[in-house]
Formats: C-alpha cells, sequence, structure tokens
C-alpha cells in the first residue's frame, strides 16, 4: 500500500515539475520582455527589420505568384487541349451513327439470320440494329456532355488568368518559352490534326483554344510580319 | 534400334493423349474468356485509372505533408509568440503611447513577421517540388478521365450483346418446350408400352435440353447483372474521378496562392521596417495572420479530402458485386415420370423465361 502511494506521489510530481516547465518557457519569454531595456529591445527590432526586408522583398514574392499562376494555367491549358482532342472524335457523331445504323455496320452486329446454317432460332437484326444505335447515341452524348463541361472549366480557367494578367504571366520569355515547346510536343499535334472536327461540331470551343495559344506566338519583328502563326489563322 | 523406335512411339501417343485430354479444355477456357472479355475490359480500364490517380496522388500527399509538416511545426511557434503577445497587451505591458510599451510592441510585432516569414522560406524550398507533383496528379487525373469515359460504351455494348444472347435463347426454349410438351402428350395417350418408352425417351432429351438452356440463361442473366453492376462501379469512379479529382490539384495551387498574398502583405511593412523605421511595427493589425491560419485550414482540409478520395473510393461498391449466384437445378429425370410433375416445370420455366 505504501509503495502505491510513493508511485502516486512520484507520477503527480512527475506531472507538477512537466506543466511547470512549459509554464516556466512560456514565462521566460513573457518576463524577457518585462525584463529587457527598451534600447536593447529597439536594436533588435531594427535588426530584425531588416532581416524581414531580405525575406519579403517583392522581387521574390512576384516571382512565385507567377510560377503558381502559371503552373495554374498550363494545367488548364493541357487539359483543355487533351479533352477536346476527344470530344473532335465525335463532331460528326449524329450522321456517323446513323450511317451506321442505315447500313447496318454497326460492330459486334449478328450475322444474318442463322436459322438455317446453325439450327437457331433468327435473329431480329434491325432490332438490334436500332437498340445498338439509341445506347450508342446515349453513350456518346454523355460523354460529349462530360468533355463539353470539362473544357468550358479549363477555358475560364485560363481565360481567367490572361484576361487580367495580374501576375505577369505572358510576358515572361520563360513561360512562353514552355508554352511553344508544350505546342511542339505529341499532345498538341494530336489535336492540331483533330482542330479541324473540333470546329465542325463546336466552333467556339475550338476558336477558344486557338485563341489561348495565339497569346503565346512571337512578337512580329517587322512590320510586315504577319501578326498572328498563319497556322493559328488557319485554325481560326 | 527398334528399343528407341518404340520408346519414340510411345512418347507421340502420350504427347497425343496429354494434347487430346487438355484441347477441349483449354478452348473451352477460351470461350468463357471471350464471353466475358467486354465485361472484365471496362472494369479493368476503371481500375486502372482509380489505380493510376491513387498512385501520383499518394506522390502529391509525400510532396505535400514536407511541406504542411514543416508548416505545423512553424505555427507552433507562432502561435507561442502570439500567446505571449497577448498576455503582456493583458499585463498593461504593449501599452500605446507609452515608450517601453511601444518598443516592446514592436519587437514581438517584428518576431511575429519573421515567424511568418519562416513559414514562407518552408513554402519556397518546397514549391517547386509541390508545383511539379500536382502537373503529374494532373495529368494522371486527366487521362484516366479520358479512358474511363470509354467504360461507358464499353459497357453498354456488352449489356446489348447479352441482352440479344438472352432472346436468342428464349427462341430455342419456346421451341424445345413445345417439342416436350408433345412428347408428354403424345406419351400419356400412348397405350403401347414400347412406343411408349419410346416417347418418354423423346421427353427426356427434349427436358435436357431444356435444362441445358435453362442453365445458360442463368448464365446470361447473372452476366447480365455482373454488367449492370460493372456499370454502376465504372460510372461512381468516372464520376470521382471528374468530380474530386480536376479540382484538388487547382485548390492546392489556390491554397498556395492564397499564402503567398498573406505574404505580400507583409511587403509594404518590411520594407518600411527594414528602412530605419522600426517603429512602424509598433502599428501593426493581426488581419493577416488571422488568413495564415484560415488558410493552413484549408490546407488540412484539401490534404484530407485527398486522401478520403483516393482511399474509399470504390470499395463501398465492389462489395455488391458479391450478391450475384447461380441457382442449383434438379432436372434429371427418373425411371418414372410424373406427368403433373413435369407440366407443372414446364409452366415455371416459361414463367421463368417471361419473366
Amino acid at each position: 500500500m505504501k509503495r502505491i502511494h510513493t508511485i502516486i506521489g512520484l507520477g503527480v510530481s512527475i506531472l507538477l515539475l512537466a506543466s511547470g516547465g512549459s509554464s516556466a518557457e512560456h514565462d521566460s519569454l513573457f518576463e524577457q520582455y518585462t525584463r529587457a531595456s527598451r534600447e536593447t529591445l529597439s536594436d533588435e527590432t531594427a535588426e530584425m527589420g531588416r532581416q524581414l526586408r531580405t525575406v519579403f522583398s517583392q522581387g521574390p514574392v512576384k516571382e512565385r505568384q507567377q510560377q503558381i499562376d502559371f503552373a495554374e494555367y498550363l494545367s488548364h491549358l493541357r487539359k483543355a487541349v487533351l479533352y477536346a482532342s476527344r470530344l473532335a472524335v465525335y463532331g460528326t457523331y449524329t450522321t456517323d451513327l446513323r450511317f451506321a445504323r442505315d447500313n447496318e455496320i454497326f460492330k459486334g452486329l449478328p450475322e444474318e439470320p442463322e436459322t438455317e446454317a446453325t439450327g437457331g432460332p433468327p435473329v431480329d437484326r434491325k432490332e438490334f440494329v436500332q437498340n445498338k444505335y439509341d445506347r450508342m447515341k446515349k453513350s456518346v452524348e454523355e460523354e460529349i456532355e462530360t468533355y463539353k463541361d470539362l473544357i468550358l472549366l479549363s477555358l475560364d480557367g485560363c481565360e481567367s488568368l490572361t484576361g487580367s494578367d495580374l501576375s505577369g504571366i505572358l510576358t515572361q520569355p520563360k513561360h512562353g518559352e514552355r508554352i511553344r515547346s508544350y505546342i511542339t510536343g505529341d499532345a498538341y499535334r494530336e489535336y492540331r490534326a483533330k482542330a479541324g472536327a473540333l470546329k465542325k461540331g463546336w466552333p467556339e470551343l475550338e476558336a477558344r483554344i486557338a485563341g489561348q495559344v495565339a497569346l503565346w506566338q512571337p512578337k512580329p519583328a517587322s512590320p510586315d510580319t504577319p501578326i498572328l502563326d498563319p497556322q493559328i489563322i488557319g485554325a481560326l | 534400334m527398334r528399343s528407341i523406335q518404340l520408346t519414340g512411339k510411345w512418347f507421340g501417343l502420350g504427347v497425343l493423349i496429354l494434347a487430346l485430354a487438355f484441347a477441349p479444355r483449354h478452348a473451352a477456357a477460351s470461350a468463357a474468356r471471350f464471353s466475358s472479355e467486354s465485361a472484365d475490359r471496362a472494369v479493368e480500364i476503371a481500375r486502372q485509372s482509380r489505380d493510376r490517380v491513387e498512385r501520383n496522388g499518394k506522390a502529391l500527399k509525400a510532396s505535400s505533408h514536407e511541406v504542411f509538416r514543416e508548416f505545423a511545426e512553424r505555427t507552433v511557434s507562432l502561435q507561442k509568440l502570439i500567446d505571449t503577445r497577448t498576455a503582456l497587451e493583458k499585463a498593461g505591458f504593449l501599452n500605446k503611447g507609452e515608450p517601453e510599451g511601444d518598443a516592446r510592441r514592436a519587437h514581438i510585432n517584428g518576431k511575429v513577421l519573421l515567424e511568418v516569414g519562416e513559414l514562407k522560406k518552408v513554402c519556397d524550398k518546397n514549391l517547386n517540388g509541390l508545383l511539379h507533383a500536382l502537373e503529374s496528379f494532373d495529368t494522371a487525373v486527366a487521362e484516366s478521365l479520358v479512358d474511363s469515359q470509354a467504360t461507358r460504351s464499353i459497357n453498354s455494348n456488352y449489356e446489348l450483346t447479352l441482352d440479344q444472347y438472352l432472346k436468342q435463347e428464349k427462341a430455342r426454349f419456346e421451341q424445345a418446350a413445345t417439342d416436350a410438351e408433345g412428347a408428354l402428350k403424345a406419351y400419356r395417350e400412348e397405350q403401347d408400352e414400347r412406343a411408349q418408352n419410346r416417347l418418354k425417351n423423346r421427353y427426356a432429351r427434349a427436358k435436357m435440353r431444356l435444362i441445358q438452356i435453362n442453365e445458360r440463361r442463368k448464365l446470361y442473366e447473372a452476366r447480365i447483372q455482373a454488367a449492370a453492376m460493372n456499370q454502376k462501379v465504372t460510372g461512381l469512379i468516372r464520376e470521382k474521378i471528374r468530380t474530386e479529382g480536376t479540382d484538388i490539384s487547382s485548390k492546392f495551387r489556390q491554397v498556395m496562392a492564397n499564402l503567398y498574398i498573406a505574404f505580400a502583405k507583409i511587403i509594404p511593412i518590411a520594407e518600411v521596417g527594414g528602412t530605419g523605421n522600426p517603429e512602424i511595427f509598433s502599428n501593426l493589425g493581426f488581419s493577416n495572420l488571422a488568413e495564415v491560419h484560415e488558410t493552413l485550414d484549408v490546407v488540412d482540409g484539401a490534404v484530407e479530402k485527398l486522401g478520403r478520395v483516393l482511399d474509399d473510393m470504390v470499395t463501398d461498391v465492389l462489395s455488391g458485386l458479391g450478391e450475384i449466384k447461380v441457382v442449383n437445378e434438379n432436372g434429371a429425370i427418373g425411371e418414372s415420370i410424373s406427368i403433373e410433375e413435369e407440366l407443372e416445370y414446364l409452366r415455371k420455366q416459361r414463367e421463368a423465361w417471361n419473366g
């Protein structure tokens, strides 16, 4: 029993010491302020001011803000281009699907009536074709809606950043280089190959993407140089 | 020499037997694989998409964890300074207009700002890595989203094909059921024992066919059920990636942008305070620090959300797949036939087919 009391007592002492320690630490900072002379505090404040000026100089902060904004912009542009490449595939989907239905050329369509050939019951090809058409139309329309929604989100993101370019991302040569490097890459090349089809189905989306890319074209070197890249003009 | 030839012959025969034994099973396996290939493909695509997002999400979590761990450490120091400042103010040691109070106020405000500067250093140090991880995450989400879009059509086509098979099987069933009924009626009316025996055999064959068709019906129905479940699962993955995944990286970047907006607020104070007018610190408000705290809450929420989205993405819905069962059926014909029972069997089968 006595031993238990000793252990409890020891535990309480440790707890008191521990809480007292943190309180002492807090008090020490408090007391440091109450004890420090005005001159010492003023000298240290001046030194802190100098340090703050280094840490919070405008240039690096602005540069970081630009970096974040450009990352956001590039992300949106890449997504808009990727989704637009996929959407372009459905540029003429109504005509294509109707053609497939009318000519019964859907993939996976059952062979001509197998009654005699295999001994099985006849297949209603017309009904199957119509069902396939209806299902594919529904699936394609849902996909189109998803892609349109995502492209619009991304384009809005791009345009809000370049429309009022507060952080100055458009003026940075390194950003221009990055975009031009992206434009010469596979993803954008794939999009360019399909841009015509996108224009047929959704001209406003194609124009908005072209408008964003045009922002990054190098400025004309002489008055005779065309203002826009001929490739972009073609797209517009 | 002769024994070698004999051994060769036996070996050849053994190979042939093995080939014959395994060939049909292999062919059956191939057929089974082919029949469920489309649904598996859709699920596989959806799972690969989820895994890709999850993998990149983990990389992003690791990268952001580094930033926010250091952040958490610095905010403890910041909180301690703010607590001391509050205590000093309460005790009347920071009174404005008193030279001692102004000096203390300027000093502790400067210290608080330096601590915010430490937070900024953490951001500066980790920003490149974080933005890079966000870019990879973005790419993974976008590509996974594109891949998973295809699952909608794959599932739909698979369902349609199964539906078509089921219709064909129903037509086959009608034919076999008519044959069975005919044989059963003829058996009932026949008086001659030998002829009765032949008719019984005819009915037994027709019934066997019905049983086979019935088993296939159950298989197709189970597959249609699985396809519907797959459609649901892949649809959920698609929507999760679309609704949750697409804005996570933007939110992260927004959090970082907000932090730099808060840091930028200190610039004018730092510029004036660092040019020999440290007393400017004594007039500081603390709204910017409140913003930092708010931003940290948002950061924490975003990281938490990312984890939840990726970890619990589909586990809850996949469990439903286990509910599909194939019902056992005993259709063997014994030595004697109860016509009523058999007619009842045919009636029930027809009911099952007609839904």
